[in-house]
């Protein structure tokens, strides 16, 4: 991307907002800030962003509105900062849209990494997504439906296959287990989370090199899971 | 006695009264003797019958009967003035008047007891109408028993007596004094029967002889205890039977003042659970921050650009760390504050344990980074119904520890095995192990297993992990290994986990 990417903070602690700010400066995106849901949604009516950053707990309105509403006509990607110990905010807002979290306190390079994964993949999206892939060991070639690890074929079930396709596809995106569940086994198996787990379990045994300690197919505990190139 | 003896005084006075009636219309009918036919006359003396049973009842409407009779016979029927009987056929008439005057007598007596008892019922329909009344308007137990006492007394004008029963035992929970002895072992044969349990033997005052149980549906709210009072010594079927159905609104009344008693109880945990968990929820916010901002700064600093002198870099970097100490020790405050509120609340759903290890291991990320780590977890281990983010915790906390208490370089095993109904999770290190003295108590909150030492901690970890495991229904033990270091065991049930169908292509 040529021009500098605009991102959008919404966040009501200013020291927190100083920092984060200066980091993303640092990796030159043009910042946007706003302490509350209605100073955002002003912002965002009269200004586009590429990136939205919110805190979950802003004074005003519910951060998961915010991102219930700006889900309602745009694809930007959204990053959630969570100061809250209940799991289920997190996935609320990941449910209603959000794209990836990071639970307060976090390190900017752990920032930095999270903005540039969203900002990467968004772009890539615009681009035609790539049929070939590789990850550690493994070679992916999705229009064949042929996996290799180590150069050796490895079988993958159909489910298996589809399960691996919805992560890929969101490579670096945490997936709830819900959004999972209704992507690969349909609607009405999104309450079966047993069925995730027998799978991810497959796949791990299959692809990764130490299954019990697994470097790609990354477990989000309480959220879902992540795909790691 | 004296009540008993009134009426059957009144019954002599009645039958008195009939003799000298009979006689009088006797003698006012003697004159149209000669006059009148005979049947004629039988007709009066057969209405006059009648009218005696109805004023008077049965029992002098029957001896006007026979009055009548023998009035007819000596006044009327020739020859008079003798008891003798010229024509046979006359025999015939008597008995028919006889019948007639008898029969009739009865049924009116019938028919006016009738109507005094639907009176009775309908003064005690409206008094149990009124009484259900007062007693939908009672806000305590004390006022329903003080409104039963007051009504019984009243209708019945017998002693009642309330004991209100807590799941089918009877305890000394009353409300007030009984004003008579109350057999306890009674009271407790007429809950668990469920029947009214009556003994005459008790049939004088001061002590209680009718146990009516109180139930509404199935379940029991206590016992009525009835007892005589000075002026009526007898406890009939009848004032019982009334007492049973008094005894059901009662049982009503007490169960909607239980319901009461359990929605309030309700609502009260609800409001309180709702007000801890949102000051904790505040706290962990204000309390998280400042320790972002702190995080978040010192990182700045260290990622400075230009970069700042090595010695500003190494400062900032242990503000950075000591903040997430801090941070972690907050979490595990909240954490063990969460719990120790009483009823922990589990998000149970069926997880693979890998995963809750795998997301440990990431979590603890650097802390782990200078003991070798290796990880043993069966490929085909069974999936247990846990909550994944509290067991997160457990592990990341055994391992926190085993990295904490052992020197760098010293290696820790996770190794999870199964059994035929526990899925056993175990943490070993090769560090300086647990004061054996504090074994048993090294789950305790603030104990920690070594001697002072300068490794920080609260002693706050193990207590949680013991919480979040027994919630789980499993259990935690901790063990001194040879030559050295600890092992930590973990057991949680297996349950059925529900079936995934196997695909094959």
């Amino acid at each position: 991307m040529s021009t500098k990417p605009r991102v959008l903070l919404v966040e009501d602690e200013p020291e927190i907002r100083r920092f984060v700010k200066n980091a993303l400066e640092a990796m030159h995106c043009v910042v946007t800030e706003a302490d509350s849901v209605m100073s955002a949604t002003h912002v965002l009516s009269v200004s586009a962003a590429d990136l939205m950053v919110v805190d979950l707990g802003l004074p005003d309105v519910d951060g998961q509105t915010l991102i219930e509403r700006v889900r309602s006509w745009s694809d930007m990607p959204v990053l959630v900062l969570s100061a809250r110990a209940m799991e289920q905010d997190k996935v609320d807002a990941l449910n209603l849209g959000a794209d990836d979290y990071l639970t307060k306190p976090f390190g900017i390079a752990e920032f930095k990494a999270r903005v540039q994964a969203l900002l990467r993949r968004h772009q890539r999206q615009e681009d035609l997504p790539g049929s070939l892939l590789s990850f550690g060991n493994v070679r992916v070639d999705f229009t064949k439906r042929e996996i290799f690890k180590d150069d050796v074929p490895v079988h993958l079930t159909v489910t298996e296959f589809k399960l691996l396709a919805a992560l890929v596809k969101s490579s670096g995106k945490v997936m709830t287990q819900k959004t999972l569940l209704q992507e690969v086994w349909g609607p009405a198996f999104k309450d079966s989370s047993h069925y995730l787990r027998i799978y991810i379990s497959h796949l791990r045994q299959k692809l990764e090199v130490d299954p019990s300690r697994p470097k790609h197919f990354v477990t989000e505990i309480g959220v879902g899971y992540r795909f790691k190139a | 006695m004296s009540k008993h003896d009134s009426t059957r005084l009144t019954q002599w006075h009645k039958s008195l009264l009939t003799l000298m009636l009979t006689s009088a219309l006797a003698f006012l009918l003697m004159p149209l003797a000669e006059r009148w036919e005979l049947a004629n006359i039988v007709m009066l003396f057969l209405l006059f019958v009648l009218m005696v049973a109805i004023k008077l009842g049965q029992v002098s409407g029957v001896v006007a009967a026979i009055c009548s009779v023998f009035l007819f016979d000596f006044l009327f029927v020739p020859p008079r003035f003798s008891l003798e009987v010229a024509n046979p056929e006359h025999l015939v008439t008597f008995a028919v008047m006889l019948i007639t005057a008898m029969v009739s007598a009865q049924m009116a007596a019938r028919l006016k007891k009738n109507a005094e008892d639907a009176q009775v019922r309908e003064a005690r329909t409206h008094a149990l109408y009124e009484v259900a009344r007062a007693l939908a308007g009672t806000q305590a137990v004390a006022d329903a028993t003080q409104i039963t006492e007051d009504f019984l007394l009243a209708q019945v004008g017998l002693k009642a007596y309330v004991i209100v029963t807590d799941e089918h035992v009877v305890k000394a929970q009353m409300v007030g004094a009984a004003q008579f002895h109350v057999e306890t072992h009674l009271a407790s044969l007429a809950v668990s029967s469920k029947k009214t349990v009556s003994s005459s033997a008790l049939n004088t005052t001061g002590w209680g002889c009718v146990y009516i149980p109180l139930l509404s549906g199935e379940h029991g709210y206590g016992i009525l205890v009835l007892a005589a009072h000075e002026d009526t010594t007898e406890i009939t079927a009848e004032r019982v039977a009334f007492c049973e159905a008094y005894a059901s609104l009662l049982a009503i009344t007490l169960e909607r003042l239980h319901f009461v008693d359990v929605a309030y109880a309700h609502e009260l945990s609800v409001t309180s659970e709702r007000l801890r968990s949102s000051i904790l929820s505040a706290l962990s916010h204000d309390l998280r921050t400042p320790l972002t901002v702190l995080v978040g700064l010192a990182d700045s600093l260290a990622t400075h650009e230009p970069p700042l002198p090595a010695a500003a870099v190494a400062t900032s970097v242990t503000i950075q760390d000591q903040a997430r100490r801090l941070s972690s020790l907050v979490s595990n405050l909240l954490e063990m504050a969460r719990l120790n509120a009483g009823n922990v609340q589990l998000r149970l759903d069926w997880h693979d344990i890998t995963d809750v290890v795998s997301a440990s291991i990431e979590h603890l990320g650097e802390a782990l980074k200078i003991h070798p780590l290796s990880v043993h977890i069966p490929a085909d281990v069974a999936l247990v119904q846990i909550d994944a983010t509290l067991m997160e915790r457990v592990v990341t906390n055994l391992l926190e520890n085993a990295a904490k208490y052992s020197p760098a370089g010293a290696p820790i095993v996770l190794q999870v095995s199964e059994t035929q109904t526990e899925l056993q999770l175990v943490v070993r290190d090769e560090g300086c192990g647990i004061d054996p003295q504090k074994l048993d108590t090294i789950f305790d909150m603030f104990e920690r297993g070594t001697k002072e030492s300068t490794i920080q901690g609260f002693g706050l970890g193990l207590s949680i992990c013991q919480v979040i495991v027994q919630a789980h229904g499993g259990s935690i033990s901790a063990t001194n290994r040879l030559p050295c270091g600890a092992e930590l065991l973990v057991s949680l049930p297996k349950g059925t986990p529900p079936s995934v169908p196997e695909e094959f292509v």
